[in-house]
């Protein structure tokens, strides 16, 4: 869990579906998911607002140690979201097989700890 | 530009040792430094350290007696130490300073029982997140792209063992078959605990200065963070990083990966030293799995990387671990790397690879090519 006293630096929700919220770069495309004062890849300040619902999988592990406050075992996922941002994802129902990477997931929502959660 | 030679190195031993304190760390590397170059007069020194406290640097100068010289400590994650002795070399050829003492400490062991807990104002570290699970990722993701077995992961592990057992400052050292490193405890998959670098303390110092006849040379040194990372990025993280520094030292001194006799990389990771490697151009992408796997990168190897041991073997106190590096090949080039020592070696090179920051290819990379 985050400290109460220091901004969550963890991607931000909303909506129905649920979508993660960041920034487009309108010069050259780069999407983030966090708060940027310019384009971390070609420093524009041309920044439109965007969400994403939807992505694939890039890579995915299981952890097997406690890392922080998490309980192992538990499985990350980087997601590739659509037109968007890669991000660091929990993945829901994490006791099974591994998803293949590529396979599509949607944003699920924060979970308990916090975190972004996923779902095939 | 003045050109630039290591006068002397100094390290402590490697390993968990909560009985030392960072300073008792700092001052067995900085007193043999001290003894090799064959003198204390420095002025300045630049310190790397990652989890070090405010002042570590001046209190662990204090008890080495070396103090009223400016002193500067920089962080760059795993690349601490490497980064500082870059600085050092930096400042020497400007002319900034004549002798420069270089110097990385980590002390862990009394802060970490388990693996290292991650930074809470990063996006990826307040998500549960440490570095295994990036290397994992990176490992997985890899596997799927290029082809790689477990037994050539482990294949890693094995050889850079067996090189720690020639070296009595090692941490983690023996014979393990490619077998006890797969079937140890899971860490992140496909990792294992035996492909993770442990946790460690350690110093490791180098005194520098102008060129002089008979010492270890400074051929080329390069230093810069990541660019940004994520979907689109063509590579596995960090691979395009350390590709772009290991260029720019090649450029800048003509060589190439063939003329460099021995490497010391970063692996952190069994999948890290595959990854570096085919950054660095020993290997084409996609093969550093069959290439470790042949032998190719032993000590009697056609390029040998980590006779040293390695992250894995030699230990890994994070802001020490880049003048570790910049030591064993430094007595590697002066053949005096008994136990381990690599038959000849003329040139060797140093690649430190630091990282952590959401969103990037790295902290930082730096990469040092050395000649006797």
């Amino acid at each position: 869990m985050m400290p109460d006293d220091i901004p969550d630096p963890r991607p931000a929700v909303a909506g129905d579906p649920p979508a993660v919220l960041g920034q487009k770069c309108a010069d050259c495309g780069h999407a983030t998911a966090r708060r940027v004062a310019r384009c971390p890849r070609c420093a524009s300040q041309h920044l439109n607002e965007d969400s994403w619902t939807e992505g694939t999988v890039w890579s995915t592990t299981l952890v097997h140690i406690p890392v922080g406050d998490r309980v192992p075992p538990y499985r990350l996922t980087y997601v590739d979201l659509a037109d968007g941002p890669r991000v660091l994802a929990h993945q829901r129902h994490s006791g099974g097989p591994a998803p293949a990477l590529g396979l599509s997931v949607h944003v699920v929502g924060i979970n308990a700890n916090g975190d972004l959660e996923v779902s095939a | 530009m003045t050109g630039v030679s290591v006068y002397g190195v100094g390290t402590s031993d490697y390993g968990k040792q909560p009985h030392l304190s960072a300073p008792d760390l700092a001052h067995r590397a900085v007193l043999e430094a001290i003894g090799d170059a064959g003198t204390d007069d420095v002025d300045a020194v630049f310190v790397g350290t990652v989890f070090g406290a405010s002042g570590i640097a001046q209190r662990a100068l204090e008890t080495a007696g070396v103090l009223g010289v400016p002193i500067v400590t920089v962080e760059n994650a795993c690349a601490s130490g490497t980064t500082a002795f870059h600085e050092g070399v930096a400042a020497v050829q400007a002319g900034r300073y004549e002798r420069v003492l270089a110097l990385g400490i980590e002390q862990m062991s009394t802060l970490f029982s388990g693996p290292i807990v991650p930074e809470a104002t990063d996006a990826e570290g307040a998500s549960g997140f440490a570095m295994p699970a990036m290397y994992a990722m990176s490992a997985a993701r890899y596997a799927q792209d290029h082809g790689l077995t477990p037994e050539q992961l482990a294949s890693v592990a094995v050889k850079n063992y067996r090189n720690a057992a020639g070296n009595p400052r090692a941490q983690r050292k023996g014979v393990f078959t490619r077998d006890q490193i797969l079937t140890s405890r899971p860490i992140a998959d496909p990792l294992t605990v035996l492909q993770c670098s442990p946790i460690s303390d350690g110093a490791a110092a180098a005194i520098i200065g102008p060129s002089r006849i008979g010492d270890v040379r400074v051929l080329g040194t390069s230093l810069r963070a990541g660019a940004a990372w994520g979907a689109g990025s063509e590579h596995v993280w960090g691979f395009d990083l350390i590709r772009g520094v290991a260029q720019e030292v090649y450029e800048a001194t003509g060589l190439g990966p063939q003329d460099v006799d021995l490497f010391e990389v970063h692996d952190a990771f069994t999948i890290g030293e595959i990854v570096t490697i085919e950054a660095l151009g020993l290997t084409g992408l996609g093969r550093g799995g069959a290439f470790t796997a042949s032998g190719a990168t032993a000590i009697d190897g056609a390029l040998p990387v980590n006779p040293s041991g390695g992250l894995l073997g030699r230990g890994h106190p994070l802001g020490a671990t880049g003048l570790a590096q910049i030591a064993e090949v430094v007595n590697q080039l002066r053949g005096r790397a008994e136990g381990r020592q690599v038959v000849g070696a003329r040139r060797g090179l140093v690649e430190t690879m630091g990282g952590g920051a959401a969103g990037t290819d790295g902290n930082a990379c730096v990469v040092v090519m050395l000649a006797s």
